[in-house]
């Protein structure tokens, strides 16, 4: 069972590492492109802690990263333990990899589902 | 969280009419000539009820599975927490040349029943106009969209209910002696194994629905309950075409043609009821084989992103999110399946193929369903079937004799559907051995290098 401080904190760390993913890529010069006309909220969720972080991409970029899950039409949501979560938005893990071994799991259609996969592949390669 | 009942709605339509959808393709009808070829009316609709009471059964495991492993590209994850790498990918290229051969029968009977109707279009041209259409339309990324989905599987299933129903209730009947009832009881019941076997083909696709959950809300109830309605409902549409047509037509007729719901619209409409069987063909053929290729290629792509297929199947057009790599290469294989099967008129020996190698993954999935309750007791399951470790053992061993079985079902070629299942199965271990030796190292991925995958997002 995790008490309220150690899920603020692992809150945190989730909240941390998507922060960053944010800015990396609003940062990317190739990334605008790639997320053109394509604009969902992405719900990530950590299984263990308990931890929600929505990322809201519009207009070619990471709007804004809030806690919690943002209501939208079009949302996609991305559950896995934080751990996991944080080696994945930080380009340490390779998503498809997470997916197959049944670590991560990816609500959304099969096009959200390649963009998220080709927004890891743009950002680091893997 | 509750979704609103509206959406709820919503969200179960679609999932049934992905399973229903998927299953009922123009070869469907090949597969009824084929049992009417071996058995009288009352037989084929008992192969038919055994083949849907078996996919019936076979999909709560498989809904259990999708459960642990909710959005996963299934077979390969499935098999490969039971059995491991090397297994796993051996079912999941036995998979993928399953969607080759059924794709091919399917173009098949599209190319067929259009130059019956439109005979100025070749069989070649009319098939592989499809697959360049298809291929085509999918590189692009236009995709239907839930609702189309919905309704197309809708349309599809009134036409069909409408054919069978309405042969049922015209008055007209057959004038020629049914040829299967020649044969005896006792005979007919040694055939009815093999006629079961291909008859699974009849519902194949019903688990392509397990990677499209909406949300992990949707593995508890909606997809576990979505599978079996979807293949419920085309049982019962099964049911009543072929009850129809039996009415209208001697089962000599119907095996004497793969299309037989051409003379059947002929005898109900006249030429205006070829209008409405080409009509119901296009339907079945570009929603089965936009599914078909579409699953494949995702699944290609997945394979190809694990560094399980070289990069280039996992070239992708970034801005618009489609697996272009894996679409080139399963359009190509589906063109090549299709002309060995229109060059050599081998339709329903490719079908049986398909039956046996789908019946075969069948078997897997039973068996890795078995191992998982045992090795992953503990992991979180939000739907669990209700039998248990040895109904599923025997289900396996069930399934993949009726998938034997179907070698047979196809009298006059026979040992060639055999040799090609043979063939197919040495293709899979030989795939799999080649796909582990490219990473270099089992069960991990490889080192991050370049994709073309990378260079398409910036073109």
């Amino acid at each position: 069972m995790t008490n309220p401080e150690q899920a603020m904190n692992e809150n945190t760390t989730l909240l941390t590492s998507l922060t960053g993913f944010a800015t990396r890529v609003n940062e990317h010069e190739r990334v605008p492109r790639l997320i053109k006309g394509w604009n969902p909220t992405v719900v990530v969720e950590a299984l263990d802690t308990g931890a929600i972080v929505s990322v809201v991409v519009r207009d070619s970029k990471v709007e804004r990263v809030v806690e919690g899950a943002q209501e939208d039409s079009h949302s996609i949501t991305v559950q896995g333990d934080e751990e996991l979560l944080t080696q994945i938005f930080e380009g340490v893990t390779n998503p498809a990899e997470a997916v197959l071994e049944g670590g991560l799991a990816v609500f959304g259609t099969a096009q959200d589902q390649t963009k998220l996969d080709a927004l890891t592949l743009v950002l680091w390669g893997i | 969280m509750s979704s609103p009942p509206k959406r709820s709605a919503f969200e179960m339509a679609f999932y049934i009419s992905v399973c229903a959808g998927m299953a009922m393709g123009t070869s469907s009808f090949l597969i009824v000539a084929g049992a009417f070829e071996a058995l009288s009316a009352g037989f084929v609709l008992l192969a038919i009820v055994a083949a849907m009471t078996f996919c019936v059964l076979i999909s709560s495991p498989i809904a259990e599975m999708a459960a642990m492993f909710p959005s996963s590209p299934g077979v390969r994850t499935y098999v490969r927490q039971a059995y491991g790498d090397r297994v796993s990918l051996f079912v999941v290229f036995l998979y993928l040349l399953f969607v080759v051969v059924a794709a091919g029968a399917e173009a098949y009977m599209f190319g067929y029943v259009v130059r019956a109707i439109v005979p100025q279009i070749g069989m070649w041209v009319a098939a592989l106009a499809l697959i360049a259409l298809v291929a085509g339309v999918n590189w692009l990324g236009v995709t239907p969209s839930r609702r189309t989905q919905i309704l197309t599987t809708a349309i599809l299933s009134l036409g069909v209910l409408a054919f069978g129903g309405g042969a049922l209730v015209s008055g007209v009947t057959s004038a020629s002696a049914p040829a299967a009832a020649t044969l005896s009881t006792g005979e007919q019941l040694a055939a009815l194994p093999t006629v079961m076997g291909i008859c699974v083909f009849l519902f194949i696709g019903f688990e392509w629905v397990t990677p499209l959950g909406f949300g992990p809300d949707a593995y508890a109830r909606k997809i576990p309950l979505a599978m079996p309605a979807g293949i419920g409902l085309n049982g019962l549409l099964y049911l009543v075409f072929v009850a129809g047509i039996a009415q209208v037509m001697s089962p000599a007729e119907i095996s004497a043609t793969p299309a037989p719901q051409l003379p059947l619209a002929r005898k109900l409409l006249g030429d205006a009821g070829l209008g409405a069987a080409l009509a119901l063909c296009v339907f079945a053929t570009t929603s089965t084989f936009n599914a078909g290729v579409m699953g494949g290629a995702r699944l290609v792509y997945a394979l190809a992103r694990e560094r399980r297929l070289p990069a280039w199947c996992a070239y992708f057009h970034a801005e618009r999110g489609v697996p272009r790599g894996a679409i080139a290469l399963l359009a190509a294989l589906c063109a090549v399946s299709t002309a060995i099967i229109i060059a050599w008129d081998v339709q329903l020996a490719a079908a049986c193929l398909a039956s046996t190698l789908i019946c075969t993954v069948y078997a897997a999935l039973m068996a890795s369903a078995r191992k998982l309750r045992q090795t992953q007791a503990k992991r979180r399951r939000s739907f669990r079937a209700r039998f248990g470790e040895t109904p599923m053992l025997v289900l396996a061993i069930l399934v993949f004799g009726l998938g034997l079985a179907s070698i047979g079902a196809e009298p006059r070629q026979t040992l060639e559907v055999a040799a090609a299942t043979a063939a197919c199965g040495l293709a899979a271990v030989a795939l799999a051995r080649w796909s582990l030796g490219l990473s270099g190292k089992s069960g991990k991925a490889a080192p991050a290098k370049a994709s073309p995958a990378e260079d398409s997002a910036t073109t």
